[in-house]
């Protein structure tokens, strides 16, 4: 008499190769072509300039930059997180649609597979993204910081500073072209594009239309931005210079403990744009924390989806 | 909604609150981390989140605080073009919530204010001469406070004080020396050569603090002498506060071979801060003594000679070797006696 081999309860090549069925169904849907709008933004900008110097520590060059980073890292973040959102709410209604999930379920695959594999495909799609863009920001600001650095190297000779002196000012300048402390900014995004992506996942377990799973996905994100706000008020003395009430307490807990804080990932972007050199071990700690979120998140879909009937 | 929906939804909410009661503390911690080193900015004040338009709120609630804020900083150059001070105004303000330690918007913020709407009231023939001086001066001191409030949001900034300093000491505003140097001297505290020799030639510029000029000059030549004396304002300023006859005896002198390398040179930097004196209002000491016994010395002609020819803007080293006709790198041997 023959016997089945016994299912693992989780195998990382099944979850890999769902991951790149993920990407092949997702790449199919074509979502890179919103990558065109974004690079013609990022060019773009390089021909962008505010006007006015106001001397030798004139802080216009610095700002063109910081600028140029704002706009582009609030680009991705936003196309990113709510690709995230949105790819995530689609791709398990799609499977259920063309009937992609039956043909998976019937074969020994474990649910907690099949979401961790769809999860992962969704991240991937959104490393690619992630990398296409941050590539277009690097390069663009290459030849934007270029640019200013000649442009303001010029402008100190003429008014009379030494090559040392203006070598310095340059040097400055170039702490906020593309540097690595730029990189954190991206990563930041990016973990917070993975975390809504597992928010999205645990919602479409419940989820019975994928406007809903969108619309909560949403909300979520917008919640998170200021949950730390929330949070800062069960910790911190004061809230918004006041004494909470029970009331504000209680809605402080609950958004606190139910929503992720994405104004730690925001702040790290932040700080990047601003070229402030603090983040090596902040990114690993912040990289931590989205692991976390990813890992609860991925058991909770799991639980609701276990038995779930199609 | 079935019994199993019910209860998978309380499983999972119970969950989450019990995963974060568990993260909440080292959340808090990392925020508290972070806001230590400056990279989470302090919670938006009440009367800030009242005057956010929609676009503003959508942005602070997207997670887009500092694309907001670049945003809002190149439409404010509509209010600038319409003059709309106060709405100008309540933009930075709002500017700088979102994005408080970005200095360019305090920067920039605080020179709409002092600079271009007090520019506006001095210039503005539709108001009383009265109340032109009453508005210039209302929005000076808002430009003052604009820039006070981004020093105590990044108080390792100096430009901000320097800011403060030019504003106090610019000629075409309303000029308060002692106020300048106040703001200058916050500002040479950093290290920055520019900085302290900027406060070092306010202190020059107020009768009766010659003196301090002088011992501040001095402190700064024993900090970095080689950097300092490359610029020739300093190399003449210091000079001049040497020949002040107020010096107490033990002050050290200095002679003019030790800061010129030749007097050829002498001749032409003082000739230029002579001139350039004239309009900052630099201590000159004994200065037009030491040009006369230069113009003797050196046969300058009289068209280079400012006691004859009157004030003149400054001489170049081309024009000035064509008049004496020879070249100025002349070293002397040893260093000759001026005063």
């Amino acid at each position: 008499m023959s016997s089945f081999p016994k299912t693992s309860f989780f195998s990382p090549s099944r979850v890999s190769i769902i991951a790149a069925s993920t990407v092949t169904q997702l790449v199919r849907m074509k979502v890179f072509l919103f990558l065109a709008p974004v690079a013609l933004l990022f060019v773009a900008l390089n021909f962008f300039e505010l006007p006015i110097y106001q001397g030798p520590d004139t802080l216009v060059p610095e700002q063109q930059l910081r600028t140029h980073k704002n706009l582009c890292l609030g680009t991705m973040m936003f196309f990113t997180s709510l690709f995230a959102i949105v790819s995530v709410a689609l791709i398990i209604p799609s499977d259920v649609e063309d009937r992609t999930l039956y043909t998976i379920l019937c074969k020994p695959v474990p649910r907690l597979d099949y979401l961790a594999g769809k999860l992962l495909g969704v991240i991937l799609v959104l490393l690619m993204a992630m990398l296409v863009m941050d590539f277009l920001l690097v390069v663009t600001l290459h030849h934007r910081t270029t640019s200013i650095s000649t442009d303001f190297g010029r402008y100190l000779s003429d008014l009379g500073f030494q090559e040392a002196e203006v070598a310095r000012g340059q040097a400055e300048l170039a702490k906020h072209g593309p540097t690595w402390v730029l990189q954190y900014g991206v990563m930041a995004h990016f973990f917070k594009a993975c975390i809504l992506a597992a928010v999205a996942l645990l919602i479409s377990t419940f989820s019975t239309s994928t406007l809903f799973t969108i619309a909560a996905g949403v909300m979520v994100w917008i919640i998170g931005a200021f949950q730390s706000i929330a949070r800062d008020g069960l910790f911190v003395d004061s809230f918004a210079g006041e004494t909470p009430s029970l009331a504000d307490k209680i809605l402080s807990t609950i958004i606190s403990l139910i929503f992720p804080d994405f104004q730690l990932v925001e702040s790290i972007a932040d700080a990047s744009v601003r070229a402030q050199e603090i983040l090596g071990d902040d990114i690993l700690k912040l990289g931590g924390l989205t692991l976390i979120y990813l890992a609860i998140y991925t058991v909770l879909s799991w639980f609701v989806f276990a038995d779930k009937e199609f | 909604m079935s019994f199993k929906t019910l209860r998978n939804l309380i499983v999972v909410t119970v969950a989450i609150l019990g995963t974060g009661y568990l993260r909440m503390p080292v959340e808090q911690r990392f925020t508290e981390d972070l806001r230590e080193k400056k990279a989470i900015p302090p919670p938006i004040r009440k009367e800030v989140w009242g005057q956010m338009g929609q676009t503003s709120l959508a942005g602070v609630l997207g997670g887009l605080r500092t694309l907001i804020a670049s945003s809002m900083n190149l439409a404010s150059q509509t209010q600038f073009e319409e003059k709309d001070w106060y709405e100008l105004k309540k933009r930075y303000g709002i500017i700088t919530a979102l994005d408080p330690y970005n200095e360019f918007y305090w920067d920039h913020g605080g020179w709409h204010l002092a600079y271009n709407a007090a520019s506006w009231a001095r210039s503005n023939d539709q108001l009383s001469p009265r109340k032109r001086r009453l508005l210039e001066r209302e929005f000076l001191e808002q430009g003052d406070a604009f820039y006070r409030q981004g020093i105590a949001l990044n108080p390792d900034n100096p430009r901000l004080w320097m800011n403060i300093g030019r504003l106090w000491s610019n000629p075409h505003k309303r000029p308060d020396l002692p106020r300048a140097a106040k703001a200058f001297k916050e500002a040479a505290k950093h290290d920055n050569l520019f900085y302290q020799r900027t406060y070092l030639y306010i202190l020059a510029r107020i009768p009766g603090r010659e003196i301090e000029a002088y011992d501040y000059a001095q402190k700064l030549l024993i900090e970095d002498p080689s950097r300092h004396l490359s610029r020739t304002t300093f190399r003449c300023l210091l000079f001049c506060l040497a020949t002040n006859p107020n010096l107490p005896k033990q002050a050290l002198k200095i002679r003019l071979g030790e800061l010129f390398v030749s007097k050829q040179q002498a001749y032409q930097d003082l000739y230029n801060f002579r001139a350039l004196s004239q309009e900052k209002g630099y201590y000159t000491g004994k200065l037009d003594e030491v040009l006369e016994t230069l113009i003797k010395e050196l046969r300058i002609p009289d068209h280079l000679n400012p006691f004859k020819a009157g004030a003149k803007p400054r001489i170049f080293e081309k024009d000035f070797e064509k008049a004496l006709n020879q070249p100025l790198d002349l070293f002397l041997k040893s260093p000759f006696e001026s005063n």
